[in-house]
């Protein structure tokens, strides 16, 4: 279940996206995903979605006990 | 005459504070910092306070470039925490966070393995301290495992200078060169302070347990103390590259659980301290300066993001994040200190933590090491998610539990307010120094060892996809947001394999103790008993005692006086015949 993004919000991911496109890389790139276009982006969103879905989804039932302890 | 040595206000400022009124102990406090911070700025580059001793060359204060920049940090960190902490009035905790602070300028400065020693014990007693000063019965047993962890690594460390001084490397403490087992119990027992997993249980079992300026000096010194060491005597030892990355991942990971406030930095810590610990694994010039410049930087914002939320909780006495929402009506100006420091630890540009983190993951990439670089970059996603959206959205956003129904905060928080001046000027100074390095990262780069420092972190490329992590990373977080939620609980580490075997060990150990010592004290006092019988009359041997109270009669052996004369009388009849006949 997960919540919608506001179009406008959208529309200024996807002006840094030109952005960056535009701002060529100065740099050599390092790795093979640094050549992705835009791979910021990816790494941002699909790291998010990776983290939550490693804490919440498989750590969490195994590690996390509810309520508040009193040790 | 040698120079000063840095640490020497503040031991002097530890021992008088008993003797000062409340105000000038205040006073002491942050003056003593400032005064080693002054020392340490005009300090010349070379050995003093040296002297031999068995044989052993001592050097108290070396002041090398290293050491210095370490040891501006501390300076800086402590005046900060300090002037947060003005408000404290009892000596057990104004006291330990001064010996702590000088601990730690200590450790820096230390020439060679044996004041080391001396000074990283003198950080773990006086932290564990800290800890203690939460007063709470959860603040005790935390300070006691902190304590005996670090006691541990303190022994460690004492067998690993034994071992070093047996193979003839003496008490030299610079770079290791061999591989040898006191090299790997150094190194372990440096690995135990700068919480590298599985030995970092202690920093989220303690540094929240503290007082909240407790856990502001908790947070700066004991890891980064930790990291000097490794800089100073592991660059390049491979192992830490991947220790260093898997344990960037893991902080972020296990801080995204986390419902209290400060675990959650705490949890940071063990990740920001795993891009250092990477850096130093790497060992080239550009990822060595990286690492000491985000020790540096992390100080900085870690400091000002422990100030903030001991502002929040001293303000409405609440750590859990299930428990607030709707502060930013209440305590802006907090807000803002605590967004430049998310800001800056998430790696946004123009703050200084976009300066070192870019340090480390080219140095990283330059290096080769693609997927050390992947890690750190991911668990810079991961800091962004959970320190710079998930904390302050549901503290001071307008939809934690503890809203009112206007989206402001609640009843229960409707007394919140801004913490008291002396602790918002407290977090102007690590906030102006994250904003001033970010903007003229040249500044920090003259203090780094490694010189000249060619690398810009800034072409509009770059920027713009930090930007982007930033952005897509928000987005992502406002679509999961409802998983987020905070809940009230606890998350089991990894320091569960240990404490319950440990707590078992210990409660064995204490039962066997119990017994024997019981079975000592009964033995003990049957024999006292004896003796006591037996003085009073010799002629019941041992064994054949009843109950003495009962039988014991003083008179029962003593014959009529009568018959004692008559004895005497025969006697000397006797002796008077034998002397007639004999002459």
């Amino acid at each position: 279940m997960t919540d919608r993004i506001a179009p406008r919000a959208w529309i200024g991911i996807a002006l840094l996206v030109a952005a960056a496109a535009v701002f060529g890389r100065t740099e050599h790139p390092h790795t093979w995903w640094e050549k992705i276009p835009a791979y910021g982006a990816l790494f941002g969103y699909l790291g998010t979605y990776a983290l939550v879905f490693l804490a919440k989804s498989i750590l969490a039932p195994r590690i996390r006990r509810e309520g508040v302890s009193e040790e | 005459m040698p120079p000063m040595h840095p640490v020497v206000p503040m031991v002097l400022a530890a021992a008088l504070l008993p003797l000062l009124p409340a105000v000038l102990r205040r006073i002491a406090c942050v003056a003593a910092p400032v005064l080693s911070l002054s020392i340490i700025a005009t300090a010349a580059a070379g050995n003093s306070w040296s002297f031999d001793f068995i044989g052993q060359q001592i050097t108290l204060m070396r002041c090398d470039p290293l050491s210095r920049v370490f040891g501006l940090v501390f300076a800086v960190a402590a005046i900060a925490a300090s002037l947060y902490g003005w408000h404290r009035r009892r000596l057990s905790e104004q006291i330990p966070a001064l010996v702590y602070a000088g601990g730690g300028m200590s450790v820096v400065f230390a020439g060679d393995l044996l004041s080391l020693l001396i000074a990283w014990e003198a950080m773990a007693v006086s932290s564990a301290l800290l800890v203690f000063a939460g007063r709470k019965p959860a603040a005790v047993a935390a300070g006691f495992r902190y304590l005996l962890i670090h006691l541990a690594a303190g022994g460690l460390m004492l067998i690993a200078i034994t071992g070093l001084i047996s193979a003839g490397h003496g008490l030299a403490f610079d770079h290791f060169t061999s591989d040898g087992w006191p090299a790997f119990t150094f190194l372990c027992a440096l690995c135990i302070n700068a919480a590298v997993p599985p030995l970092h249980g202690w920093l989220p079992d303690a540094y929240p347990a503290s007082t909240v300026s407790g856990s502001v000096f908790l947070s700066t010194f004991t890891t980064k103390a930790a990291v000097y060491c490794l800089v100073r005597g592991f660059a390049g030892n491979e192992a830490l590259i991947w220790f260093g990355a898997v344990m960037a991942v893991y902080g972020v990971v296990f801080a995204t659980l986390e419902d209290d406030m400060r675990r959650l930095l705490s949890y940071h810590i063990v990740s920001q301290v795993g891009y250092m610990v990477c850096g130093v694994g790497i060992g080239t010039a550009l990822a060595l300066n990286g690492a000491v410049a985000h020790a540096v930087c992390h100080i900085l914002y870690k400091s000002l993001l422990f100030m903030a939320v001991g502002a929040v909780i001293y303000s409405t006495g609440r750590n859990r994040l299930s428990e607030l929402g709707g502060l930013y009506s209440r305590m802006p100006l907090t807000l803002i200190f605590y967004m430049i420091g998310v800001l800056s630890i998430s790696g946004a540009p123009l703050l200084n933590g976009f300066v070192s983190k870019s340090l480390i993951v080219s140095g990283a990439g330059d290096a080769s090491y693609a997927g050390a670089a992947f890690l750190l970059t991911l668990a810079s996603v991961g800091t962004f998610l959970s320190v710079g959206l998930k904390l302050p959205y549901f503290a001071w956003g307008p939809t934690g539990r503890g809203r009112g129904d206007d989206g402001g905060a609640g009843e229960d928080l409707a007394r919140a307010g801004e913490p008291p001046l002396h602790m918002l000027a407290a977090m102007a100074i690590p906030a102006a120094l994250c904003v001033v390095i970010g903007l003229v990262p040249e500044l920090l780069y003259r203090f780094l060892p490694n010189q000249p420092v060619a690398y810009q972190p800034y072409s509009a490329h770059h920027v713009f996809e930090m930007l982007l992590v930033m952005a897509l990373g928000a987005a992502a977080f406002w679509q999961l947001r409802g998983k987020l939620t905070p809940h009230a609980g606890e998350t089991l580490d990894l320091d569960q394999l240990y404490r319950r075997p440990a707590g078992w060990l210990a409660n064995g150990v204490s039962v066997a103790f119990d017994r024997t010592a019981d079975r000592l004290a009964g033995h003990f006092a049957r024999g006292r008993d004896r003796l006591v019988d037996w003085t009073r009359d010799p002629t019941r041997l041992p064994g054949s005692f009843g109950d003495e109270r009962d039988w014991f009669d003083e008179n029962a052996r003593r014959p009529p006086i009568g018959t004692g004369l008559s004895w005497m009388l025969a006697t000397l009849a006797l002796v008077a015949a034998a002397l007639f006949f004999a002459s």
